[in-house]
């Protein structure tokens, strides 16, 4: 049979030998068993595997706070509400802008502008009629627009065909919010369309307008100029997050309390479930014979090395597998006379001339993918030796697991 | 299908974050597309969630890439770096260096052939092989030749970057 190639290596290094024909994969695991050259290839792929790995690790992603499932659960009942199709599939992506509700405006300054918003379109709603009534000198003819705009979101077209209307068709919110808007904006930057804005509100008489008023014309704009209409929708949407955010500050102590510890199993839980240094089925299922007979190791679990090390090479590593696939390592350190000959006990415990998987070993890769030890270890005496048992597992079952080494001795 | 949101979003929303940082390079923007993702997921309810979470974050990424590009703002983010997770080495010798050592460790990875660094971050997001495979539209049987070599450049890339800072001292 050929040799297997570095592709094919590293398929089984990654346990993933089941995404090729099954009679390759069966070749691929009886050649790499048997033929001594890809042995050592097989050796040095693992290495690159595991040092690429570690480089990864480098480049994990800094501290940053993560929004809870909850929050995101009402951003997208947001969206829903707000009618924003959508849109998403694994092929053609949209992009909603939903990212801006947190990235683009500080949630404080959305809370405050939410709030004159609210103001705003209460003030607007109820004095729809006073154009006719007493008080219609507050809504000049400067500001008929701005009045008209304060009918309800969902009244559209009709009811913000003002004179802007003429310069494009009105916009139902939900067809606002596309790849369009979000990146017309996007492409003009910031500046271009905050001067629109600008200059649409000069277009009015300032001077004339309520607070109320001001307010509402940025909703009109938004409404009926295609350039500035997701502006305005996502500052809509931001508006309702806005409210469901105020509306959570009044339940704080509580939820607080509560997000805190749904956060810290999440993270405990988050940490358990990475895989530091994925142990490969094949790899596993390889070595599996090679804790018989050792009185040094788990059994029960596959040990993948056997090393001894420290200055005298007086100490003894182990490393076993999980059957998560995660590894587990123990540490023999004589604690008396540390020019014991441990020799023998290291053939014991490596029959078969074992082979080595070399990197995913060492210690120093074991870490999460951002690069954090998520490790616990227990030590114990053993007669002379002190052993050190770690793993990605809490200290009780790292103590469990160990019980059948202290039975022996 | 039902799914479980709660363990999709434990098993998944770090991974996502990473998976995007790796792409973008900020951090803030990392979580907010992966936000964005994870929000299009509730309302989707996709059949493969996971495999779809990633799928739209790599293109959601390429988007942002691009209109990063545009504003050229990329280097300024590569030199950004911001508090990891790991402790920082108290001693500030050992600050500089391990701050040099996850620079080397961005630009090799930054260096690496798209579809080969595609790849890299969406086996280490957690993507089986097939999976991948229908990503990137590559054969599944050459998703390892591509990880393989993947994994040697970034590594070759990496000890060339420390061998020209190491001949500048």
């Amino acid at each position: 049979m050929r040799h297997v190639s570095d592709g094919e290596l590293h398929a089984y290094l990654d346990g993933a030998l089941d995404a090729l024909p099954e009679d390759r994969a069966r070749s691929i695991r009886e050649h790499v068993r048997t033929c001594p050259e890809c042995r050592i290839r097989l050796d040095e792929e693992a290495a690159i595997r595991s040092r690429a790995q570690e480089l990864l690790g480098l480049t994990a992603a800094p501290n940053v706070e993560f929004p809870t499932l909850e929050e995101l659960k009402e951003q997208a009942q947001v969206l829903s509400d707000a009618g924003t199709p959508e849109g998403e599939t694994a092929e053609g992506v949209s992009p909603s802008g939903v990212h801006r509700l947190f990235r683009t405006v500080p949630r404080r300054i959305v809370v405050a502008w939410a709030a004159s918003l609210v103001v705003a379109l209460g003030v607007g709603w109820f004095g729809r009629d006073l154009g006719s009534g007493p008080g219609a000198a507050l809504f000049t003819d400067t500001v008929g627009s701005d009045r008209r705009a304060a009918e309800p979101l969902s009244s559209t077209g009709p009811v913000i065909s003002n004179e802007r209307s003429e310069e494009g068709p009105p916009s139902r919110e939900g067809e606002a919010v596309g790849v369009g808007g979000v990146r017309d904006e996007i492409e003009q930057g910031p500046v271009v369309a905050g001067a629109q804005r600008e200059a649409q509100r000069q277009s009015t008489d300032e001077s004339s307008r309520t607070l109320a008023a001001r307010g509402l014309a940025e909703v009109a704009e938004g409404k009926t100029e295609t350039g500035t209409v997701s502006v305005a929708t996502d500052e809509i949407r931001a508006d309702r997050a806005a409210e469901a955010e105020l509306g959570r500050a009044q339940e704080a102590p509580s939820r607080v309390a509560e997000q805190a510890e749904a956060e810290r199993r999440d993270r405990l839980a988050a940490e358990g479930l990475v895989i530091a240094t994925p142990v490969p089925p094949e790899a596993a299922a390889m070595f599996s014979n090679l804790e018989q007979g050792s009185a040094l190791s788990i059994p029960g679990l596959p040990v993948l090395s056997v090393q001894a090390t420290g200055a005298s090479q007086d100490e003894i590593r182990i490393v076993q597998a999980l059957p998560s696939g995660e590894a587990l390592e123990l540490q023999y350190i004589p604690t008396l006379g540390r020019e014991a000959d441990l020799a023998e006990e290291i053939q014991e415990a490596q029959p078969l001339q074992a082979p080595e998987l070399a990197e995913p070993a060492e210690p120093r890769a074991l870490v999460d993918e951002f690069g954090a030890p998520m490790w616990n270890e227990v030590v114990v005496q053993l007669g002379d030796r002190q052993l050190t048992v770690r793993g990605p597992l809490a200290t009780d079952s790292l103590r469990l697991l160990i019980e059948p080494l202290l039975r022996r001795r | 299908m039902s799914i479980d949101w709660s363990e999709l979003y434990r098993a998944t929303f770090r991974d996502l974050v990473t998976f995007l940082y790796r792409k973008v390079w900020d951090p803030e923007l990392a979580r907010d597309l992966a936000q964005e993702v994870f929000v299009r997921a509730l309302r989707s309810e996709p059949e493969n969630p996971r495999a779809w979470l990633f799928t739209v974050a790599a293109n959601l990424a390429r988007d942002e890439a691009r209109r990063v590009a545009r504003r050229k703002r990329h280097l300024a983010l590569l030199k950004s770096d911001g508090e990891s997770r790991v402790a920082a080495p108290e001693d500030p010798v050992d600050q500089l260096a391990d701050r040099e050592r996850r620079e080397r460790a961005k630009r090799a990875l930054s260096d690496l052939a798209d579809k080969d660094r595609e790849v890299l971050l969406l086996w280490d997001a957690g993507l089986s092989y097939q999976e991948i495979a229908t990503e990137t539209g590559l054969a599944p049987g050459s998703v390892g030749t591509t990880l393989a070599r993947a994994r040697k450049r970034m590594v070759e890339a990496y000890q060339e970057l420390e061998a020209r800072h190491a001949a500048r001292e």
